[in-house]
C-alpha cells in the first residue's frame, strides 16, 4: 500500500544535507519523509564537538526560528522533532518506480529489536548483554555492547541491537522492564508515494588501512582525524583528554599529514576533498587551546583554506602556534625512543629531512562508498568516474533522472556552509517538483478552551512506573503531601503513561474534574514531553497548561524513601508554581505581503528571483544598470565546458517571460523599513520614486574584478586580468603569436592582510581555464603560473594534474618573496625564484597575467539603509555564516552571489537558490505566527534605558520616538532581554519572575 | 595654551567670584541656564536651583558642603529629552560620574550640558550641616574648608567621603580647583575639554596656571582615601562572610525603599519590588510561617538589597545616598561599595570614568567567565 500525497518529498539520509533540505521542505509545508539507514540521526557531525569559525557546535542554528515551540525543538544533537517530518530510521531506499511528481519508492526498515515507544531508556538490557564490540561511534576506539545506543547522547535515548554482533542469548529481553525487546523481528518494506526524492547519502572517508607509508594499521599512534576529533570530545574514548593511545601519556608534539587518499589519480583518487584542510587547522587550533605547550605541525602541498574566511583562520591558526610546512611526505616510521618518525621532501630547499612526532595525524579524505553505488543503482542515476554523485552543474542542481536530486557530500565532500547552501537549493527545487505552490497547511489545532480568567485549578497526576524504578516509592505519602498544597484539585495516579492502555486510563481519571492546568510527573519528558501534553486534549486544554516534570531525573532512584518522597513533593510543587503563576499572552499575527525584492539582477538576483517566482510569490527584481547580467556577462567560457554566455541569455529570457517577476533596470533602492513579512521598500528610476510592499529582500549586488597596484598592471598593455585575458580569448583577439609565452601570477593583491585579506575562490579556476584556452591556441605556448597555495578544490583538482601533465609549469612562491615585474619599454620582465634549479629567473612573458580576484560592490550605503552589516571585507555579514548562510543580521533579510561571498558561477546559482527558499519559506504562509515565548515590554514600567535593544541577540527590539517595541517574529524569547531588564519592563510572559520565585520555593520546599 | 582662568577673590567672599562667573556665563549667551546649589529663601537649607535670568544669582553657594539629594539624578530631570536650552550645571564629582552612568543608560543628555565640577572636599549629612550654618552663617563654605585644612576631626564628614578616591573628575567641561590653592583670594578654573575651552574662551577672564601644589595634594588625599577604603570594604568583606552574618547586617532595615530612591543609578521608573511581582498572596506569608514556624514581616529585605546589588553594583559612584536616606542608619553605602568593589573588577569597569566605555550589561562577550563556563 502505497501511503502519503505526492507533495511528499523523501529524502535519503539524515546528516547536515538531509536534515536542512528536511527542515526547509518541512517549513515550506511539505511533508518530508527522512529515511536514515543507521539508528541515529546527525551524520557523520554527531561526532564532531566543535566546528569553525569560533570551535562551538552550533547545529541548533539550523532549526526553524519561526514556530520553535509546537516543534519542541532545541538541540540538534538530542534529536530532531517536527510535525511534518516523518523520520524512519534503520530504512533504506531500495526501489524507485515513476518520474517526478509521481515517485513510488520502497523503502525498507531493518529492526531495531527495541521497540522505541516502549524503551524508557533505563539501560539495564545494556548491563545483562554479554556481548562487546567496538564502538563505532568512537572510531572503534573503546567498546560497546551488542545492545547499545547508536550516539550516547541523542534524545530519545532509545536503545537499539546490533544484530551482527547479538548472540540472541535473550539476556537482554529478561532484563527489560517494559517488554520492549524482541530478537525475532523481521525487515519491513513498505511503498511511499513522493514528488521528488533527495538522496544525501553523505560519502565515506578513505580508509588509509595498507598499502600505506604511513603504518597506520600497525602503529597505534597513527591516528585519522575523525578519530582525533574523538579524542578531543569530552564524549570521546579518553573523555576530552589529548594521550597517546599507545601509553597513555600526554601528547607533547602532533603532526597532520594532509591529502591522505586525496589528490592521487595513481589510486583513482583524482580529486582534492576540499575540508581536510580547513579542518587540519581546526584541530591544531584546539589542540593549542587545550595544550598551549604541544608542538602542532601541518605537513601539507597546498593549504586549501579559501574563500571568504578561509585565510584569516588559516592567519588564525598559525597565530596560535601551529607551524605549517609546504613539502611532500614520504613515510612515517617508528623509531627506536617509541616516537614516530616523518620523513619529508622541502621543495623548496630541495633536502629530505625527519623530524619525530608523538601523535601523528592522517587528514583522510573523501571515499566513495558501496551504499553510494547502490542508491545511484536503485535511483537510476549514474556517478562520476571516482564514484561520486555529479556536481549540480550549471542548469540544475538535477542528477540525471528529473526529480531526484543530489546533496551533501555524496557530490564531494563539503564543509558545513556548502552543504547547507545545496541542501537548501535542493529543497528548493524538490518544492517545486512536488508541486507546492500553496500555503503552508496548518494542522488543525484541536478545540481549547480559553482558561485565562479562571482562577488556577490544578491536576497533577502520576505515573508510578518511572522506568522500573517508581516501584518502591511511598506514592501514598507523596499523594498526601501533594494534596495539602492550596491550588492543587486532585491527584491522580496511573501506571504506563508511555503506553496507549496507561494514557487513556489517565485521560478517563482527569475527565469531569474541571480542571485548568494539568503537571504530570514521569519519567524522561524528552522522550515523552510532546506525547504526554496531548494529555490537555482531552481536557480541552491547550498543550502549553500541561506542564510535565522528570520525577525519575530527579534522582529518584536512589536516596532513602524520605528523601524520595521530598524530592518527589518539591518537584511537583515547583511545576505547580509555574502554571500557577504563567500568564497568557495574545499571540501577535502579522499578515505576511508574498512578495520578495531582490537587488540586483545578475546571475545570482535572477536565479533566486526565477525560484521564488516558481514558487508562486510576486518578485520586484531591481538592476541599477540599464540591462541584466551583472558581473556574469562577462564569462565566456568554463572550466568543464559549459556556455555561460548563452545559459545567462536563457536565464534573462526566462525572468522576462515570467508573470510573477517585475524587471526594473536602472532603478536603486533608496529607502527600507518595516518588519519580516511586511516591509516597505523605496526605490528610484531615473527621476521616479515609487514604494514597493514586500515581506523579504534578498541582496545579490555582486562583484567586480578587483584592481591591483602589484606587478605594474596598467603600465604595458602586456599585462591584464584574468577577465581581459578571458575576453581577448573569446573575442579572438590573441594569435598563437601573442602567446608563445605566458606568465600567470595569482593571489596578486589577494590573501594579504593589508589588502584584500581573503581568497578569491575562482582566481585558480580561472587561470586553470584561461590555460587550456591558450593551449588550444597555441598548444606549444609556455604557460608559468606562479602561485602560493593552489586552490584547485573538489573535481576541478583533475584539470589542475592535467595541465601539470601538458607541461604548464606550477611554481610556488611565498609572500614575502613575491615575484618581481620590471616594464622596459614594450618588454617586461618578470623575476622569480624556480625551485628545481634553486635560483632566480628572469622570463620575458608575451602575456603578464595577474590573478586580481573578486571585491564586491560597494555596499556601504545599502547595508547602512537596510540596517546590516558588512564584513572587513565588504562582504555581507551572514546571521551565522554556517548554518544560517543567507541570512542577514535583519530578519527577513537574506543575501546572496559574490556579493555575500567569493564564489563560481555553480555556486553562485545554490546559494541564489538557497536565499529564495529562506524567502519563500518565510512568506509560505499567509500569517507569520510567532512562538508563544515572545518577549513583551511593559511600556509603563519602561526607563527606556535600551540596554535590551544592545543585549537583544536577533535584533528584535527597536525603539521608535518614546517606546521600545518588539518583533515578535524574530524574537526568539532567549530571555535575553528579561534578564538585563532591572525591574521586568522587558518580560517573558511564560517565564515570569513570580513564575521563577515559585518554582525555586516549591524546590526548596 | 593654559586653559585655566582665575577669579579674584575679596575679602574671603568666593561666593561673589563665583556669582560673577556664572552670570558672565549667561550674559555671553555661552549657556540659557545654570543649574547649581544656592541658598533658598529661608536663608538655611542649601539646594539645586535653576536659574535663568543672570540677575537671579542671589543666594549662590556651589561650595557649600552638602548635597541634600541626587544632583546627577536631578540634573537627568532636565535633560532626559533633549532640553534645547545650554545647561551649566555644578556638580560633585561623584555626581558628574553618576551623570555620566546615566547617559549611558539614556537617562540623560551629555551634548547641552556644560558640566563644572569642583575639587571635592567631602560633604556633610543634612543635619551636621544646619549644625555649622548655625555657627557660621552663610560662610559655611568656606569655614568647612579651613577647618579640614587645620585636620579638624570633629567635623563630621560622611563616611561616602573619606573613603571616596574620587575626588575629582577630569571628565567634567571645567575644573574648580581647591586642592593646593588658595580660595581665600583667588578661584581658578580649568578647562578640561574642547566643550571647556570653548565656554571660558568669550569671557574674557584673567589667565591662571594650574595650582602648584595641587597634584602633591591631590596624590595624598587619594592615597588616605583608598587606605580608609581599603579597611572599610576588609570590615563589611568580613560582616557580611556568610548570608547569616549580611542579614544581622540588615536586620532592622523596614523596606521604606528610601535607599533606592536616593540612589542616582537606580534609574528605574517603578521598582520592581513596588509591582506585583512581590505583591505576595496573604497565603503565601502563611506559608512561610507554616514552613519555619514563624516569618518576620516585612519579607524579601535581603532579597531586595542583593537585588538592588545585582542591578546596579557596578555602576555604583559610592556618592552615599543611599546612607544619607537610610532613617535606621543601616551601612548601606558600606554594603554596596564593598560588593561593587569586586563586580566593577571582575568587569574592568569604572563607572563614571567616560561615557564611550559601553555598560558591562550591553556588551557580549563570546569568551567570558570561562571558569564559569568551560566544559
Amino acid at each position: 500500500m502505497a501511503e502519503q500525497n505526492l507533495d511528499t518529498v523523501l529524502v535519503i539520509g539524515a546528516g547536515v544535507g538531509g536534515i536542512k533540505a528536511a527542515i526547509d521542505l518541512a517549513e515550506r509545508g511539505c511533508r518530508v519523509i527522512l529515511a536514515e539507514s543507521s539508528p541515529a540521526l546527525g551524520g557523520i557531525l554527531s561526532q564532531l564537538d566543535y566546528q569553525f569559525p569560533n570551535n562551538h557546535c552550533g547545529l541548533c542554528r539550523m532549526l526553524p526560528a519561526w514556530e520553535r515551540d509546537p516543534a519542541s525543538e532545541y538541540c540538534m544533537r538530542k534529536g530532531l522533532f517536527h510535525r511534518n517530518i516523518r523520520i524512519l530510521p534503520m530504512t533504506e531506499l531500495i526501489g524507485l518506480e515513476g518520474g517526478a511528481g509521481r515517485f513510488e519508492a520502497t523503502l525498507r526498515t531493518f529492526p531495531r529489536g527495541v521497540a522505541p515507544e516502549r524503551c524508557i531508556g533505563c539501560g539495564r538490557c545494556e548491563e545483562a548483554c554479554p556481548v562487546e564490540v567496538y564502538d563505532g561511534f568512537n572510531e572503534g576506539m573503546g567498546k560497546r555492547k551488542a545492545v547499545h545506543r547508536e550516539v550516547p547522547h541523542n534524545v530519545p535515548f532509545s536503545y537499539v541491537i546490533d544484530f551482527e554482533a547479538c548472540t540472541k542469548c535473550g539476556e537482554c529481553v529478561e532484563a527489560c522492564p517494559t517488554e520492549a525487546i524482541s530478537l525475532e523481528e523481521k525487515d519491513t518494506q513498505a511503498v511511499y508515494q513522493a514528488g521528488a526524492v533527495i538522496l544525501a547519502p553523505g560519502c565515506g572517508l578513505y580508509d588509509p588501512g595498507p598499502p600505506d607509508a604511513y603504518n597506520y594499521q600497525s602503529l597505534p599512534d597513527v591516528i585519522t582525524s575523525l578519530e582525533l576529533e574523538r579524542i578531543l570530545s569530552g564524549s570521546g574514548p579518553t573523555s576530552g583528554r589529548l594521550i597517546r593511545p599507545s601509553t597513555g601519556e600526554h601528547v607533547r608534539s602532533i603532526a597532520w599529514i594532509q591529502c591522505v587518499g586525496s589528490r592521487n589519480a595513481g589510486r583513482g583518487q583524482d580529486f582534492c576533498s576540499s575540508i581536510c584542510c580547513m579542518f587540519a587547522l581546526k584541530e591544531a587550533l584546539l589542540v593549542k587551546e587545550r595544550s598551549p605547550e604541544t608542538e602542532a605541525t601541518v605537513f601539507y602541498m597546498d593549504m586549501r583554506a579559501y574563500g571568504k574566511e578561509g585565510y584569516r583562520y588559516h592567519l588564525q591558526s598559525a597565530a596560535a602556534g601551529t607551524e605549517l610546512v609546504q613539502c611532500r611526505v614520504h613515510t612515517v616510521e617508528a623509531g627506536p625512543d617509541g616516537r614516530l618518525y616523518i620523513r619529508h621532501y622541502l621543495e623548496a630547499e630541495g633536502e629530505v629531512r625527519e623530524r619525530a612526532f608523538d601523535l601523528v595525524v592522517l587528514s583522510t579524505g573523501q571515499a566513495s562508498t558501496p551504499e553510494m553505488k547502490r542508491l545511484a543503482g536503485v535511483a537510476g542515476v549514474e556517478l562520476n568516474t571516482c564514484g561520486f554523485a555529479p556536481g549540480p552543474g550549471l542548469r540544475t542542481s538535477a542528477a540525471d533522472r528529473a526529480g531526484v536530486f543530489w546533496c551533501g557530500s555524496a557530490t564531494g565532500l563539503k564543509d558545513i556552509t556548502e552543504t547547507v547552501l545545496q541542501a537548501e537549493s535542493a529543497a528548493a527545487e524538490a518544492a517545486a517538483c512536488a508541486g507546492v505552490t500553496s500555503e503552508s497547511p496548518e494542522s488543525p489545532s484541536p478545540a481549547t478552551r480559553d482558561v485565562s480568567r479562571e482562577i488556577p485549578r490544578v491536576g497533577v497526576l502520576l505515573c508510578r512506573c518511572l522506568g522500573g524504578q517508581g516501584r518502591d516509592l511511598p506514592w501514598e505519602e507523596i499523594r498526601g503531601d501533594i494534596a495539602a498544597h492550596p491550588d492543587i484539585v486532585d491527584v491522580v495516579e496511573a501506571d504506563l503513561l508511555c503506553r496507549p492502555e496507561g494514557f487513556d486510563e489517565a485521560v478517563r481519571k482527569l475527565g469531569g474534574k474541571d480542571l485548568n492546568r494539568l503537571v504530570v510527573g514521569a519519567c524522561a519528558p524528552y522522550v515523552y514531553d510532546r506525547r504526554l501534553r496531548k494529555l490537555g486534549a482531552g481536557l480541552g486544554l491547550r498543550e502549553d497548561l500541561v506542564e510535565v516534570v522528570d520525577l525519575r531525573g530527579t534522582g529518584l532512584g536512589t536516596g532513602d524513601p524520605r528523601e524520595k518522597r521530598r524530592l518527589a513533593g518539591s518537584v511537583v510543587a515547583s511545576a505547580v508554581q509555574k502554571q500557577k503563576h504563567r500568564e497568557f499572552p495574545g499571540t501577535a499575527v502579522i499578515s505576511a505581503v508574498r512578495k520578495v525584492v531582490i537587488v540586483g539582477g545578475g546571475l545570482a538576483g535572477m536565479t533566486a528571483a526565477l525560484t521564488v517566482a516558481e514558487s508562486g510569490i510576486q518578485v520586484h527584481l531591481l538592476e541599477k544598470e540599464d540591462r541584466l547580467g551583472g558581473e556574469t556577462r562577462q564569462r565566456r567560457f568554463t572550466l568543464d565546458g559549459g556556455d555561460p554566455v548563452s545559459f545567462l541569455q536563457g536565464l534573462e529570457e526566462r525572468v522576462r517571460g515570467h508573470e510573477a517577476i517585475e524587471v526594473y533596470t536602472g532603478t536603486e533602492l533608496i529607502g527600507f523599513s518595516g518588519e519580516p513579512g511586511c516591509f516597505a521598500a523605496r526605490i528610484q528610476t531615473g527621476d521616479k520614486g515609487e514604494s514597493l510592499a514586500c515581506g523579504a529582500i534578498i541582496l545579490a549586488t555582486g562583484c567586480r574584478e578587483a584592481e591591483t597596484d602589484e606587478y605594474g598592471l596598467g603600465r604595458s598593455n602586456r599585462i591584464i586580468r584574468q577577465g581581459d585575458l578571458e575576453a581577448g580569448l573569446a573575442a579572438g583577439r590573441f594569435s598563437a603569436g601573442d602567446l608563445g609565452r605566458v606568465i600567470m601570477i595569482q593571489c596578486a593583491g589577494s590573501r594579504d592582510p593589508d589588502g584584500r585579506a581573503y581568497c578569491s575562490r575562482i582566481c585558480c579556476a580561472s587561470a586553470l581555464k584561461n590555460a587550456f584556452k591558450i593551449l588550444e591556441v597555441n598548444p606549444d605556448a609556455d604557460i608559468f603560473v606562479l602561485y602560493r597555495d593552489f586552490m584547485s578544490y573538489g573535481f576541478m583538482e583533475s584539470r589542475y594534474r592535467e595541465l601539470r601533465e601538458m607541461g604548464v609549469q606550477f611554481i610556488t612562491y611565498r609572500p614575502e618573496k613575491k615575484p618581481e615585474v620590471e616594464v622596459e619599454g614594450d618588454e617586461v620582465l618578470v623575476r622569480f625564484q624556480e625551485p628545481i634549479l634553486r635560483r632566480t629567473v628572469d622570463v620575458h612573458p608575451d602575456l603578464l597575467i595577474l590573478s586580481t580576484g573578486m571585491e564586491p560592490s560597494d555596499n556601504r550605503s545599502l547595508a547602512r539603509l537596510i540596517g546590516i552589516q558588512l564584513n572587513e571585507d565588504g562582504f555581507f555579514q551572514e546571521m551565522d555564516p554556517k548554518w544560517r548562510p543567507v541570512d542577514l543580521e535583519r530578519p527577513g533579510v537574506f543575501a546572496c552571489g559574490t556579493a555575500l561571498s567569493p564564489r563560481n558561477m555553480e555556486e553562485a546559482v545554490i546559494q541564489a537558490r538557497a536565499a529564495a527558499m529562506r524567502a519563500v519559506i518565510l512568506l509560505g504562509r499567509k500569517t507569520l505566527p510567532s512562538s508563544r515565548t515572545v518577549s513583551e515590554v511593559r511600556q509603563a514600567l519602561c526607563s527606556l534605558c535600551e540596554t535590551c535593544i544592545s543585549i537583544c541577540p536577533f535584533e528584535a527590539r527597536f525603539r521608535d520616538k518614546d517606546r521600545i517595541h518588539v518583533i515578535p517574529s524574530a524574537c526568539q524569547g532567549c530571555g535575553l532581554c528579561a534578564a538585563a531588564c532591572p525591574n521586568g519592563a522587558a518580560w517573558l510572559p511564560m517565564f515570569t519572575d513570580r513564575q521563577a520565585m515559585g518554582m525555586i520555593e516549591g524546590l526548596v520546599d | 595654551m593654559t586653559n585655566c582662568v582665575r577669579l579674584p577673590v575679596e575679602s574671603g567672599n568666593i561666593n561673589d567670584a563665583l556669582k560673577e562667573f556664572f552670570s558672565s556665563l549667561l550674559e555671553h549667551d555661552v549657556v540659557q541656564a545654570v543649574f547649581l546649589p544656592m541658598r533658598q529663601p529661608d536663608g538655611v537649607m542649601v539646594m539645586h536651583t535653576l536659574v535663568r535670568d543672570p540677575k537671579r544669582l542671589e543666594g549662590l553657594d556651589p561650595l557649600a558642603p552638602v548635597t541634600p539629594t541626587s544632583t546627577a539624578r536631578l540634573l537627568s530631570s532636565l535633560t532626559f529629552k533633549k532640553p534645547g536650552y545650554r545647561i551649566a550645571a555644578f556638580l560633585r564629582p561623584c555626581d558628574c560620574r553618576a551623570y555620566v552612568e546615566l547617559v549611558k543608560l539614556k537617562q540623560a543628555d551629555r551634548e547641552q550640558i556644560l558640566l563644572i565640577t569642583t575639587d571635592c572636599e567631602g560633604r556633610l549629612e543634612p543635619r551636621d550641616f544646619l549644625e555649622l550654618v548655625s555657627e557660621a552663617g552663610d560662610g559655611s563654605a568656606m569655614v568647612f574648608h579651613e577647618r579640614l585644612e587645620r585636620d579638624d576631626d570633629t567635623l563630621p564628614l560622611v563616611r561616602a567621603c573619606r573613603v571616596c578616591e574620587h575626588p575629582v573628575h577630569e571628565g567634567a567641561d571645567i575644573g574648580l580647583r581647591i586642592f593646593g590653592s588658595d580660595p581665600e583670594n583667588e578661584l581658578v578654573l580649568c578647562a578640561q575639554t574642547n566643550v571647556g575651552t570653548e565656554a571660558l574662551y568669550p569671557l574674557g577672564l584673567e589667565e591662571a596656571k594650574e595650582p602648584e601644589g595641587r597634584g602633591k595634594a591631590l596624590a595624598e588625599i587619594i592615597a588616605g582615601r583608598i587606605a580608609e577604603r581599603d579597611s572599610m570594604i576588609k570590615e563589611y568583606g568580613e560582616r557580611t562572610s556568610s548570608f547569616a552574618a549580611l542579614r544581622d547586617v540588615l536586620k532592622t532595615c523596614i523596606n521604606c525603599y528610601n535607599c533606592r530612591a536616593a540612589c542616582p543609578v537606580c534609574y528605574c521608573r517603578e521598582c520592581v519590588f513596588l509591582t506585583d511581582t512581590f505583591r505576595h498572596d496573604p497565603e503565601q506569608f502563611f506559608r512561610w510561617a507554616g514552613k519555619k514556624g514563624r516569618v518576620k514581616l516585612p519579607t524579601d529585605t535581603a532579597f531586595f538589597h542583593i537585588t538592588r546589588m545585582l542591578h546596579i553594583s557596578t555602576l555604583c559612584v559610592g556618592c552615599g545616598q543611599c546612607s544619607t536616606a537610610c532613617p535606621m542608619d543601616l551601612p548601606v553605602m558600606e554594603l554596596f561599595r564593598t560588593a561593587a568593589n569586586r563586580t566593577q573588577a571582575r568587569f574592568e569597569y569604572e563607572p563614571g570614568r567616560s561615557p564611550d566605555e559601553p555598560l558591562p550589561l550591553s556588551v557580549f562577550e563570546d569568551q567570558e567567565f570561562l571558569e564559569l563556563t568551560a566544559e
